[in-house]
């Protein structure tokens, strides 16, 4: 799992690239969050290149939302994939991060 | 809850299904059709998605929906159970069985495989119709929004699911679950709940904190909802409510969790289990009432004044459907599974048991105390009946093995283009489970030799005046302590001419050498001596045989083939039971303890009162003529002074014989331990044995040890002993 | 063996082993220490009928029927006459998975001793009046020569089980 972090206009941009999976997550969560005080107000995730995702990795996305709503800031996810979308459509998360179709 | 245990679980149920399957689909093939036949087949496809689908072994679930689909269709009377599609259902069972074994070895399905699938789905397609079509696409989507179709709100399911903090761990993963409700009905909402996330500091990954509550629309009965969390179940916390269930059951799960009480009820609101009146309502008469009562009212007792379903009915409803679902389960029930391991040791203990209480006896016996010898008689009384107990337990009937056959005799029937019945005898002849693990490839062999080289082609068999459909019969029987297993066919027969050829030809045996018709039958069990004419993919690769012969002599048994020249051949295997204990006689010849197998013993008689037959080793005991070897002289042991010699009269098949022995100490029960790969090649002594005084017996292998006494003589004198008697004369 | 030259090889990671050495006749003999399990006193051993004279028969180990081999015989020598001091050594083989118990008959076990893999000489082509591969060495003990054995050619069960084979054709 790797995440490259890109700061731009409209705000943080998170790309995650592998795995993000069972087991990985204890490593992407390190990933993710560094540096996250300073991440802008809205912060996006490209998930395009997510390879695989199960209900860990999504649960790694859920808490890092809440984490970073602590701070009123706004995680939504900007691009995905066709496994990606389909694991969010089974446990109803997409409207949670305001992925567009 | 131990994710590879609980596979290990799945892989076994998986394949005792499969085989289940397999025989009723032969059944079926055979004519009988029943409801219940084809629910059984249907029930084995179900249960092996089932648990397919927890693992997230999503290839078995693809798949073996596609068959269930079909089956169920079969089974409402949609479609017939044709010989066509059971010639499709078939290898779609075996197909299963490949992708179950693929998950066993962690494998993933190859090219091959995964074009086998498919062309076996198109090949199905035929019989799923239109109608199919869009309830597979219903089936498998996600959670769509509650349709205005909906009969009533509260046609749905609700589950409520807490799962425990170390699931994802185990290496469970609750989206499996998820998607295998998925297969049995539509998820018409899911909340998940994030309410247990933590913040930075403590949040740990791999832990699950989400919790779901699922709307379902289905038409499954409770306990097929409830099998879907069997794997998780223990740590977790679940509810499930039934359709048309009262409002109470709503309030009360919403109390029960720990989330926020409003939260909940929109999510149930939104869920359309329960309309926001039905809950406001509910939930202010609760509290009204608690605030006038201060106690928490009977939830019931609202339901029953606000709804206008009798209770009653419902209750019925649910214990109907719980009957149901019993009476379904109930043969299931009737097995527990137990690692071999722990049997294993729990017969050894009990061995040993067997071997100290011989001992208790003889020190019992020394001190002479009444009291003692009748405490310790009646204990003894137990302990036979501990021992005969426990070896039950690892007795299975050849049913299973037989069955295999069945299958194998229809499809290489089919390769070969010959007409075979398979008939089978003595299902129920039980046997010990380690044996009939090492008698399967031997069996194996020799029915497919038999259906191969055997059998004739249908031409041929019309040629001789033979019915077109040959019949190769397996027999298996009980008989004087041993097993014995017929393998016997309609066919050509062997003929000694092509194996005394071949034998010389493959140098085998010397041109012009004298053998007896069961010298030469001996011989197609020669390393590299198979009488095929042609190779086949079947047998004929010159291996085969000799391994039977290996297996067979390996579970200390025998083989013996009888054939005649077109009438067919038949091979007899004799195994003994090994049991681990057995009941024995305790005799000695020279200064060496042996143990005779009691079950082989007729009687025991003075060597010197009976009358000799003149010049050989035979006796006339009431004018049958028994044979008889001197252990001491073939044995070569040492000569006892003012012997007074004894006769143990043995039977063994139809024949009987005597073993002179020097003492007869008496009756023991005795635990056989093996002698070990050295003493291989040592005839006529099937194992070992400990006595009650820790001194070393050496067990008898009766049929052998008569075996190697005419050996004996025939290589001395070159004529062959005069025969071992027939028990009726 | 002094202590300086021992650490010396230890430093060079020389491999010693532990050997069990025993007397047969006048002959010292040592059988790797991991290969044995215990020693036993000798007493009623059950023949077994038709045996070549290497297999003494058969002992009840606890509960388990171990057979007891005549070393002395198996390498050539005249057979080991029970007296006060003889017992029975229990030695463990594995191979191919497979792990075989077997009692080996000795005049008087000797000690435990341990060599580095320096110190043992190789096998003489000549000399020993023993088939070379039944000897992983010699080693010098004081004055005297301890033929150490290979267990596994020694007493490879398959061999043995053709030597008993062969006794009874």
């Amino acid at each position: 799992m790797k995440v490259t972090r890109k700061d731009n206009k409209s705000g943080t941009v998170l790309s995650l690239e592998g795995e993000l999976t069972i087991y990985t997550v204890a490593q992407a969560k390190q990933s993710l969050l560094e540096g996250h005080e300073n991440f802008s107000p809205s912060v996006s995730l490209n998930l395009a290149n997510v390879s695989e995702i199960d209900t860990a990795g999504l649960q790694l996305l859920l808490f890092l939302q809440k984490l970073l709503g602590g701070s009123s800031k706004k995680l939504s996810v900007s691009k995905s994939n066709e496994h990606v979308d389909s694991i969010f459509k089974n446990l109803d998360v997409t409207s949670l991060f305001a992925l567009e179709n | 809850m131990n994710i590879d245990s609980a596979l290990q679980t799945f892989f076994a149920e998986a394949d005792e299904l499969l085989v289940s399957m397999e025989s009723a689909l032969l059944r079926m093939d055979e004519g009988e059709k029943t409801h219940d036949i084809i629910n059984e087949v249907f029930r084995a496809a179900h249960t092996i998605k089932g648990s397919a689908g927890l693992f997230g072994l999503d290839d078995i679930v693809a798949f073996t929906h596609k068959v269930e689909n079909v089956l169920d269709l079969a089974r409402d009377g949609k479609i017939e159970m044709s010989g066509d599609l059971l010639s499709i259902l078939l290898p779609c069972r075996d197909h299963i069985a490949h992708l179950v074994d693929n998950a066993v070895h962690n494998s993933e399905a190859d090219a091959e495989c995964i074009a086998k699938g498919e062309a076996l789905i198109d090949s199905l397609s035929p019989w799923l119709g239109e109608s199919e079509k869009p309830k597979v696409a219903t089936r498998a989507s996600a959670p769509v929004s509650a349709s205005d179709n909906l009969k009533s709100e509260r046609d749905l399911w609700h589950i409520s699911v807490r799962l425990g903090p170390d699931l994802l761990r185990n290496g469970m993963d609750p989206l499996s679950i998820i998607r295998f409700l998925g297969t049995m009905g539509t998820i018409t909402h899911i909340a998940t709940i994030t309410d247990h996330i933590p913040d930075a500091a403590d949040f740990d990954p791999e832990q699950l904190y989400l919790g779901f509550e699922i709307s379902f629309l289905s038409d499954a009965v409770q306990a097929d909802i409830e099998n879907a969390f069997m794997f998780v179940r223990d740590d977790s916390e679940i509810h499930i409510i039934p359709p048309r269930s009262n409002i109470s059951a709503y309030i009360d799960l919403i109390k029960s969790l720990p989330e926020d009480t409003n939260r909940l009820g929109e999510i149930l609101v939104k869920s359309h289990v329960i309309t926001f009146d039905e809950l406001t309502a509910a939930l202010a008469t609760q509290k009204a009432q608690a605030v006038a009562h201060e106690a928490v009212p009977l939830l019931g007792q609202i339901f029953i004044k606000e709804q206008d379903v009798a209770p009653e009915l419902v209750t019925a409803a649910l214990d109907k459907q719980k009957k149901n679902q019993e009476r379904r389960t109930a043969p299931e029930n009737r097995f527990i599974r137990v690692e071999a391991d722990r049997l294993d040791k729990l017969i050894n203990l009990i061995g040993e048991l067997v071997v100290n209480r011989q001992r208790v006896d003889l020190l019992a016996s020394k001190m002479g105390n009444t009291n003692l010898i009748e405490a310790i008689t009646s204990m003894g009384n137990f302990t036979e009946q501990i021992r005969d107990a426990a070896l039950t337990l690892r007795m299975v009937p050849m049913a299973e093995t037989f069955q295999k056959f069945k299958r194998v005799v229809r499809d290489t029937a089919k390769e070969l283009g010959k007409e075979i019945e398979l008939d089978i005898e003595g299902a129920d002849t039980e046997l010990d489970r380690s044996m009939v693990e090492k008698l399967n490839d031997p069996l194996m062999h020799i029915v497919r030799n038999a259906m191969d080289h055997g059998i004739e082609s249908v031409a041929v068999r019309q040629s001789r005046d033979k019915a077109s459909a040959g019949t190769i019969s397996l027999k298996a029987r009980h008989d004087a302590g041993s097993i014995v297993i017929d393998i016997s066919d309609d066919g050509g027969g062997l003929d000694l001419e092509r194996i005394r050829k071949k034998a010389v030809t493959n140098g085998v045996i010397e041109e012009g050498a004298h053998l007896s018709r069961h010298e030469l039958y001996q011989l197609i069990f020669h390393p590299g001596l198979s009488t095929a004419e042609h190779v086949t993919n079947l047998s004929g690769r010159g291996v085969g045989m000799d391994v039977v012969k290996r297996n067979i002599s390996e579970l200390q048994g025998s083989i013996e083939i009888d054939s005649e020249v077109g009438v067919g051949t038949q091979f007899t295997i004799r195994l003994p039971l090994t049991l681990a204990i057995i009941d024995g006689f305790h005799v000695g010849a020279g200064n060496i303890d042996f143990i005779v197998p009691q079950n082989t013993i007729l009687e025991c008689v003075d060597l010197g009162s009976l009358p000799h037959v003149q010049g050989q080793s035979c006796v006339n005991l009431r004018g049958e003529q028994i044979p008889y070897i001197r252990l001491q002289k073939l044995f070569a042991l040492e000569e006892l002074e003012n012997s007074r010699e004894k006769l143990v009269v043995v039977q063994f098949g139809d024949k009987r014989a005597g073993i002179v022995v020097d003492v007869l100490h008496g009756e023991i029960q005795t635990v056989v331990k093996p002698m070990g790969p050295i003493f291989q090649a040592l005839k006529g002594i099937g194992g070992s044995s400990l006595l009650g005084t820790g001194a070393v017996a050496l067990i008898l292998d009766v049929q052998q040890l008569i075996g190697f006494a005419i050996d004996k003589e025939h290589s001395r004198n070159g004529a062959l002993v005069s025969g071992v008697s027939g028990a009726q004369e | 063996m002094n202590t300086l030259n021992k650490q010396k090889k230890n430093v060079k990671n020389i491999v010693s082993k532990q050997f069990l050495t025993f007397r047969i006749g006048n002959e010292n003999y040592g059988l790797e220490l991991s290969q044995t399990r215990e020693i036993i006193e000798y007493a009623g051993i059950t023949q077994v009928p038709l045996m070549p004279n290497f297999l003494r028969g058969v002992i009840n180990l606890r509960g388990e029927v171990v057979p007891v081999i005549d070393l002395a015989v198996r390498l050539g020598r005249k057979p080991i006459e029970v007296q006060r001091r003889t017992c029975i050594i229990v030695v463990e083989l594995a191979n191919n998975d497979q792990h075989h118990v077997l009692g080996l008959l000795a005049d008087a076990v000797s000690e435990v001793i341990e060599m580095d893999d320096e110190n043992i000489e190789d096998a003489p082509s000549f000399g020993a009046n023993i088939r070379a591969e039944f000897i992983q060495g010699i080693a010098k003990q004081g004055e005297e020569f301890v033929v150490l054995l290979d267990a596994n050619n020694a007493l490879s069960i398959r061999e043995l089980a053709h030597l008993v084979e062969a006794e009874l054709q």
